[in-house]
């Protein structure tokens, strides 16, 4: 925009030039219009993208013509000289824009006082996760001035990842605005690709998983297209050779499962005090475990967490890797591994692969086998007329008639595929819950209760909220002699976490996966900043006790239901990478 | 100049149009205080006119922008129809005296005309509902006396463009545009808190600065609440009353640039 300002506030100063002795020639009065016509594309430019300082020689130069309507039609050689000089300044001006450090600069440190201040005001788990808000402050300030020096957004991400870490709780999180720079950030805030991720199984010990040159497993050269958009941009990150190396890890012998014994000769589990920030929050310290390997799979040699080689930046050399695993015979080897690209496409489709649900659309029903029926629930919401009431009586009876058509046809399973579920409206859980809840009135969460004047939540003397209104259901016991399982994952997530913690309990319910679900269930509130938006928790979902539902406290103990705890082990690294199947599936079924 | 002043005044006065034109724009604030109020949150008794007043800070300038374009439209380019300013210079005014007396005419009863429009959602409102306690009553007074100051400017500013266009009917299609800014493009103007831009000073007058959370009703589904801060802040009441004399004065000089050699056809 400011170039085409710029250019037509230029092309106007040529044309006033020109017209000042066509307009001896041929008077009108129309050409005085044109006097003004500089001013008036200032005004709109100014009215639609907002008074900038750094334009106010533009602005002094578009007025500048205006003089001219006080001078004699004759007088062309003084309107000549008065468009020269605005031409003359428009350049200058533009010549400041050019060098100018502070032109457009984002204000980053504004936006982390502005984020800060709210949540230290608003977030309504301060005690139960004892967040120190002082020391946050001596934190992170620096950082966040250093961002602002440097106008870096990549480092801004960074340091915006690793202040919504430090609460581990899933409803705290930044969203950088500006697609385009937000998938640059990602890709250069994870480390680079050496051609694999990792993960600990049940046993402990660490596997190599998504390895490249696999059939089922991520290629750097493939063209799948990830919702994020990490695929349009990764193309730029590959290293120069990546196309002749990336076979380099699956010549050597590594595959998926392959156990891996160290990297850059230290155990992985050295790496993890390293890792201060992730992609996910995981609010509950077993999630957190598993997830861990996934992003030590980025650190390169001599080089720290986060830091990502960009070819062609900063003239350094590609980094490479040295992996020690275990060959087919038990053998320690070692491999060095270069540098592919970014590692984040990889690890995101590792989070997929992982995590990913029936390849159904919300709210569908798929037959597992004659007897079992699996709901994909990817999210708690059934239409935009319903999302911000209570009333979900439709979804209810919708979901009454296909339960009780199945049950007529025998089956004796349902699932629950809660995998990666983001949320939505608490009272949509509630209206699935009520058809499977044992008979009689069941209470969900109370409500807080909120100071009207300052519309914050405050605590007692007791150092709790004070409960509001409960919300209750009316159980049906729809499927009393048949069995549920909830399938979950560690992005479950608000009111998909609600909904765990409420059929969990009911006793023919079992809930199972890889990890329990997130364990975040206070309502978000987000705010807009210069440069994103920051959501995190203010509004308090309360137990009958008073104390904070669901959400984990200091200790980072779950505390959803959680029954079966399925081993990730060889032959799930084998389903899930080599077969491209859905092992958690597979699992329950097998064992129900 | 104060004839000239005193035959637009009669004019003012006496054009149906004109008193019409006003009434209807009296009735549309009077509905909007009345529909407003009714809307806002907790209905007429609990939230009162400050709620609503603070859920919707356009209430005082969107459609009295209108009536203040129409107004000065009206005054300054009506008598480009009928040759009036032309007989005036046979009269032997001076051009001086014909730009001011008409500019100063639009730019004092148009401004004074649309803080009157302004007030009425808030009377309306607070006759109904009462005046609740979203915002400080003291504040709100002084914001909305405040908002006559960039009025001042814009009708300087449109006196301006009235004198370019010449022609009522363009300027009443400005007047909607300039309605539409505030309205439909409101969050596109919103970004910038120039005081030297009359609608950014405007919308800074009227928007608080506040926090809003909400809460879960198992009957309702959301509820929302809203705590504004509605004090003033010293450098915006400078900023407003600096800014808008010295712009009221920048476009009364350019508008004269204009008319002072213009054909008058």
């Amino acid at each position: 925009m400011d170039k085409i300002f710029i250019i037509i506030e230029f092309a106007l100063m040529i044309l006033l030039f020109i017209i000042a002795k066509y307009s001896v020639k041929r008077p009108s009065n129309r050409w005085r219009l044109l006097y003004a016509a500089p001013v008036f594309v200032a005004i709109i430019v100014a009215i639609c993208e907002g008074f900038d300082v750094y334009h106010a020689g533009i602005y002094f130069a578009s007025a500048l013509p205006l003089w001219s309507l006080f001078l004699e039609e004759k007088k062309v050689h003084a309107k000549q000289l008065i468009a020269t000089c605005s031409a003359l300044i428009i350049a200058a001006n533009l010549v400041v824009i050019c060098v100018a450090p502070n032109y457009h600069k984002v204000s980053y440190l504004k936006d982390f006082e502005q984020g800060f201040e709210t949540m230290r005001e608003h977030y309504v788990l301060t005690k139960e996760k004892e967040i120190d808000w002082d020391r946050l402050y001596a934190k992170y300030h620096p950082m966040f001035e250093a961002v602002e020096e440097k106008q870096d957004y990549v480092e801004n991400y960074k340091a915006w990842q690793r202040f919504t870490t430090e609460f581990f709780d899933g409803h705290v999180g930044y969203e950088m605005d500006g697609e385009k720079k937000l998938l640059d950030a990602i890709c250069r805030s994870y480390g680079n690709d050496y051609g694999l991720s990792l993960a600990r199984m049940t046993s402990g010990e660490f596997v190599a998983i998504n390895v490249e040159g696999y059939e089922r497993s991520y290629s750097i050269e493939g063209a799948k297209e990830d919702e994020l958009g990490l695929y349009s941009v990764k193309k730029k990150f590959l290293s120069q050779n990546a196309s002749a190396d990336r076979l380099t890890l699956k010549n050597a012998g590594i595959t998926n499962g392959t156990v891996i014994t160290k990297w850059n000769g230290k155990a992985i589990d050295a790496y993890f005090d390293e890792v201060d920030y992730y992609f996910d929050q995981y609010p509950v310290r077993e999630n957190e475990a598993f997830y861990q390997p996934i992003y030590v799979a980025g650190i390169g040699s001599d080089m720290t967490y986060g830091e990502t080689y960009v070819p062609g930046k900063d003239g350094k050399a590609s980094p490479s890797v040295s992996i020690s695993f275990l060959d087919e015979n038990g053998m320690e080897r070692t491999v060095q591994a270069p540098c592919l690209g970014s590692y984040a496409p990889r690890m995101l489709d590792t989070f997929g692969k992982l995590g990913d649900g029936l390849n159904v659309t919300n709210l569908n029903w798929q037959e597992v086998s004659t007897d079992t029926y699996a709901i994909r629930i990817s999210e708690m919401s059934y239409d935009q007329e319903t999302y911000g009431g209570t009333d979900y009586q439709e979804l209810t009876e919708k979901l009454r008639e296909e339960v009780l058509a199945l049950k007529d046809i025998g089956v004796k399973t349902l699932i629950f595929d809660l995998r990666s579920n983001c949320g939505g409206s608490p009272y949509f859980v509630e209206a699935i819950a009520k058809l499977f809840a044992p008979k009689g009135e069941h209470a969900s969460y109370y409500s807080a209760v909120i100071n009207e004047k300052t519309a914050s939540y405050e605590r007692g003397a007791d150092g709790k909220y004070q409960k509001g209104v409960v919300s209750t259901y009316e159980g049906e016991d729809l499927w009393h002699d048949g069995q549920i399982i909830l399938l979950v994952n560690a992005s479950t997530v608000s009111a998909g976490d609600d909904m765990v913690y409420m059929m969990g309990a009911y006793p023919n319910v079992q809930v199972a996966g890889f990890t329990r679900s997130n364990s975040s269930c206070q309502a978000v509130i987000g705010i807009m900043l210069d440069a994103g938006r920051l959501a995190f928790s203010a509004v308090p979902n309360l137990l009958p006790s008073g104390e904070v539902a669901i959400d984990t406290f200091v200790d980072h103990v779950g505390r959803t239901p959680f029954d079966e705890l399925v081993p990730f082990d060889q032959e799930a690294v084998k389903v899930i990478f080599d077969q491209g199947e859905d092992y958690l599936l597979s699992y329950v079924m097998a064992s129900k | 100049m104060k004839n000239i002043m005193k035959s637009i005044w009669y004019e003012i006065y006496h054009r149906k149009t004109l008193v019409i034109l006003f009434g209807a724009f009296a009735a549309l604030m009077a509905i909007t205080g009345f529909s407003g109020t009714a809307d806002a949150t907790y209905g007429f008794e609990q939230g009162g006119v400050s709620d609503m007043l603070a859920a919707h800070p356009w209430v005082p300038y969107e459609f009295p922008l209108l009536f203040l374009t129409i107004f000065v439209g009206y005054v300054c380019c009506e008598d480009y129809k009928d040759k009036v300013a032309n007989y005036e210079i046979l009269f032997g005014h001076s051009r001086k005296s014909i730009y001011f007396a008409r500019s100063l005419m639009a730019i004092i009863v148009g401004t004074i005309l649309s803080m009157l429009l302004g007030f009425l959602p808030l009377l309306v409102g607070n006759a109904l509902a009462g005046w609740g306690d979203c915002l400080v009553y003291e504040d709100i007074l002084l914001r909305y006396l405040l908002l006559g100051l960039p009025y001042l400017r814009l009708a300087a500013f449109l006196v301006m463009i009235a004198f370019l266009v010449k022609s009522p009917y363009l300027m009443i299609g400005i007047g909607i545009i300039l309605s539409m800014m505030i309205g439909g493009l409101a969050d596109m103007v919103r970004h910038s808190s120039s005081v030297f831009v009359s609608l950014f000073n405007m919308i800074a007058l009227t928007e608080y600065e506040g926090w809003s959370s909400y809460n879960l009703d198992p009957t309702i589904g959301t509820i929302r609440y809203y705590a504004y801060d509605s004090t003033i802040p010293a450098g915006l009441v400078s900023g407003t009353i600096i800014a808008s004399l010295f712009m009221t004065a920048f476009y009364l000089f350019m508008g004269y640039a204009l008319f002072r050699r213009d054909e008058l056809n």
